[in-house]
């Protein structure tokens, strides 16, 4: 990880099938209970034929970053991390995301996002037809 | 209680009032979910006066404590009611993500009573619950009605919804999730749209936790391995993986199963032509899935040229290839693929509206009927389609199944109605294979193949027979003598009742056959907590409990052996020609050693004393008040 790259979770829409084996694995691994609204990667789907896991893309100028009134959020190591504890859970960064990447969970109350698994990614295992990776990209 | 959504939502459609009641931990403990909890339900409310289009009917859509978790597959959830087809039980299943949903919304199921004054929408976000005006949707098909509906809802939302056939009170007609998914049979459509009811939307938020987290996420690896390598890795994903169930085709062709011109024969001369080959190198583009499920048999198909050009939906499977395909004598696939999409746009069955026209194909080449329907006339097939959804000419008597269409044609028309207690069979024969005859004449829902079908004996799993059964074996396996069958399908009948209220998938359990009462020893403790199911015995209680509560159910209705039978074709009939040829069903041997193992009086009823060391006291005591016991 560096200024010119890091690691994300890419999926490959054409092996992807919106099963969301990864949603529930993340919320899975995460909160210790299953739940869409509480996962960091969703589905998306366009009908019928067009599917693909989305999740957050780490972005060298996150706009949440940016729109966090309280700067709860900052970049570390390539990746962009929300501290939980300075998070009051208004939205704010959910409402810049161009990724709908981010989500404030109705479980924990702030806002929650990829973060890799420490490096071991929970949805990848998950994924029986390894649609999912988690790769280097150059930003 | 965990795994569990915790509450039941009741919608009154006559009065608009909503309640939420804790979900019962007793009814949780004793049925599981699923089929289960509805066998109480319908047991409770739906008296044999209760006309199934009616406000006292019950429409309830239920899961169970597997929908939503981590365990593969977790996207099911069935809908049942008093059937409008044959007017006794039904339960009608279906995958997808809407299951779930209810569930994240708060709700383990939703019982739906009354009748809406003008046509209405339920939705339902977490813990707000709206009767809705649908006016706009009225009329819609069931991909236009989704979208209408997502786009006020957002996308993140799920939809039930019925059709225009729905509306017209087809009593075939199905409910369509997400987007391409059937409750297929029985007419659960019919009674959504009695009810005034064109959808149900819903959006949870809510998060599920099971009793061992940990010990459920191993199962789940376990599983995953399962499906994808091993014994049977090979057959989830080479075979329903890469072809849907239509690989189906070849292996029934290949026992003389396949139903071929009404059911008269099981052998299909241009079976290659509408065969899984077929369909996958002209009319597969993308395969698709059902929630967290890891076999993953869904496929889009679309047709790129020709008459149908652009016809696009998920399927067909099987039973639809079979229902308009060789049943019809019609080897135009292209056709199929349309008139699939059409019986998912109009919310159909599938198997009861290709019934229905090969039934109305014979009546033609009979003398019956003066309308030109001829075998294999696919032009006619899909107009007959329309006619039906519409309730037009011919199609408003067809519109009421196959039995009832005898009853007007007249003559000798009910021979070629090839039902059981109103059902249209589905792509079994039971002369080339013995136990579906017999699963076939005693389902409760009717000819229906999803309650007790054997795939063991039909594709000759001969391990899992030996492991299963050791001291049948032979029997069991002998897809062709009626010995051993009783006690087959039985047991099949049992497992399902598991796998039915769990609710976890037919794939997996009836073929290939991964799952079997063992597994649900640790699987049900990992979701629930409920310790008593480490025990197997515990597991079959649950099962036999729910498979004696349905069959009172009917018995309360006045179902008994005289209704536990066979169409004349498997019975006298012998099958013309391939492996089975000269094959008939001898039915009474199978029904009475069924009986036996079912803990029934040989009429059928249950006995009281079955029903008592199933913990269902009070059904034993309404049967015999109502003098319903052996005959004398």
């Amino acid at each position: 990880m560096n200024e010119e790259s890091r690691s994300i979770i890419v999926c490959e829409s054409d092996r992807c099938t919106g099963c969301e084996c990864c949603v529930l694995a993340c919320s899975g691994a995460h909160f210790r209970a299953f739940s869409p609204a509480n996962s960091r990667i969703r589905v998306e789907v366009k009908e019928p034929m067009d599917v693909k896991a989305v999740t957050c893309r780490q972005c060298k100028n996150p706009a949440c970053l940016e729109a966090c009134p309280v700067g709860a959020i900052y970049r570390k190591d390539g990746l962009v991390v929300v501290e939980a504890d300075a998070c009051t859970g208004c939205g704010a960064c959910v409402d810049q995301c161009p990724f709908e990447a981010i989500v404030i969970s109705s479980i924990s109350g702030k806002a929650i996002k990829c973060d890799l698994c420490g490096g071991e990614p929970e949805c990848v295992k998950a994924c029986i037809h390894h649609a999912l990776a988690m790769k280097e990209v150059r930003f | 209680m965990k795994a569990y959504a915790g509450q039941l939502l009741y919608i009154n459609l006559t009065t608009g009032g909503i309640q939420k009641v804790p979900y019962p931990e007793k009814w949780a403990r004793r049925y599981l979910g699923g089929t289960g909890l509805c066998a109480r339900l319908l047991w409770d409310s739906v008296k044999p006066e209760t006309k199934p289009l009616s406000e006292e009917n019950l429409l309830i859509f239920a899961t169970g404590p597997l929908n939503g978790v981590g365990f593969p597959p977790s996207g099911r959830y069935v809908v049942a009611a008093k059937s409008p087809l044959t007017g006794i039980w039904a339960e009608s299943h279906a995958g997808g993500f809407f299951g779930p949903e209810l569930k994240y919304a708060g709700y383990d199921a939703v019982i739906i009573t009354g009748r809406a004054e003008k046509p209405s929408w339920i939705y339902i976000h977490d813990d707000s619950v709206a009767i809705l005006d649908a006016s706009s949707l009225w009329g819609l098909d069931t991909v236009q009605t989704s979208e209408c509906i997502l786009a006020e809802t957002g996308r993140a939302a799920r939809v039930a919804c019925i059709g225009p056939a729905g509306e017209t009170l087809v009593k075939y007609a199905c409910i369509i999730g997400d987007r391409y998914r059937a409750a297929g049979r029985a007419g659960m459509g019919a009674v959504m749209g009695w009810k005034n009811l064109k959808a149900i939307g819903v959006r949870g938020t809510g998060a599920l936790e099971v009793a061992d987290f940990d010990g459920l996420r191993e199962l789940a690896e376990d599983a995953q391995q399962r499906y994808t390598t091993g014994r049977w890795g090979r057959a989830c994903q080479e075979s329903l993986g890469e072809f849907g169930t239509t690989g189906l085709i070849e292996a029934e062709q290949k026992i003389g199963r396949l139903p071929t011109k009404n059911h008269w024969s099981g052998v299909y001369a241009d079976a290659k032509m509408i065969g899984s080959e077929a369909i996958r190198k002209g009319y597969r583009k993308k395969r698709r899935s059902c929630m967290g499920c890891n076999i993953q048999c869904k496929y889009v198909s679309m047709v790129n040229e020709g008459k149908f050009a652009g016809s696009l939906s998920e399927g067909p499977e099987y039973e639809t290839v079979m229902a308009f395909g060789s049943n019809c004598l019609n080897h135009d696939l292209s056709s199929i693929i349309h008139a699939n999409m059409l019986c998912n746009l109009y919310g159909m069955d599938t198997i009861s509206t290709g019934k229905c026209i090969s039934f109305a194909m014979e009546c033609r080449e009979n003398g019956l009927i003066d309308e030109d329907i001829r075998w294999g006339d696919s032009s006619k097939i899909v107009q007959l389609i329309h006619q039906i959804a519409k309730r037009e000419g011919i199609g408003d008597i067809l519109a009421e199944g196959a039995r009832e269409a005898a009853r007007q044609v007249g003559g000798n028309a009910a021979d070629y109605a090839i039902h059981v207690k109103g059902m249209e069979l589905s792509g079994q024969d039971g002369r080339p294979h013995k136990s579906a005859g017999l699963t076939h004449a005693i389902s409760v829902r009717g000819a229906d193949h999803l309650r007790s079908l054997s795939s063991l004996d039909e594709l000759g799993y001969v391990d899992v027979v030996k492991e299963r059964y050791p001291d049948c074996a032979q029997e069991v396996l002998s897809l062709r003598t009626e010995k051993g069958k009783g006690r087959l399908v039985c047991d099949m009948e049992d497992l399902y009742a598991v796998v039915d209220s769990l609710l976890i998938c037919k794939y997996g359990t009836m073929w290939p056959p991964i799952y079997y009462f063992d597994d649900f020893t640790k699987i049900i403790p990992a979701l629930t907590g409920f310790s008593e199911f480490a025990e197997v015995s515990c597991v079959r209680e649950l099962a036999r409990r729910i498979c004696l509560l349905r069959r009172a159910f009917n018995a309360r209705e006045g179902i008994t052996r005289k209704d536990d039978q066979l169409p004349k074709r498997d019975l006298k009939e012998p099958m013309p020609e391939g492996p089975a040829k000269g094959q008939v069903v001898h039915l009474d041997t199978m029904l009475d050693e069924f009986y036996g193992f079912r803990g029934c009086h040989s009429n059928g009823v249950p006995k009281s004393e079955e029903l008592r060391k199933a913990g269902l006291e009070d059904v034993a005591a309404e049967l015999e008040k109502l003098g319903m016991g052996p005959d004398d």
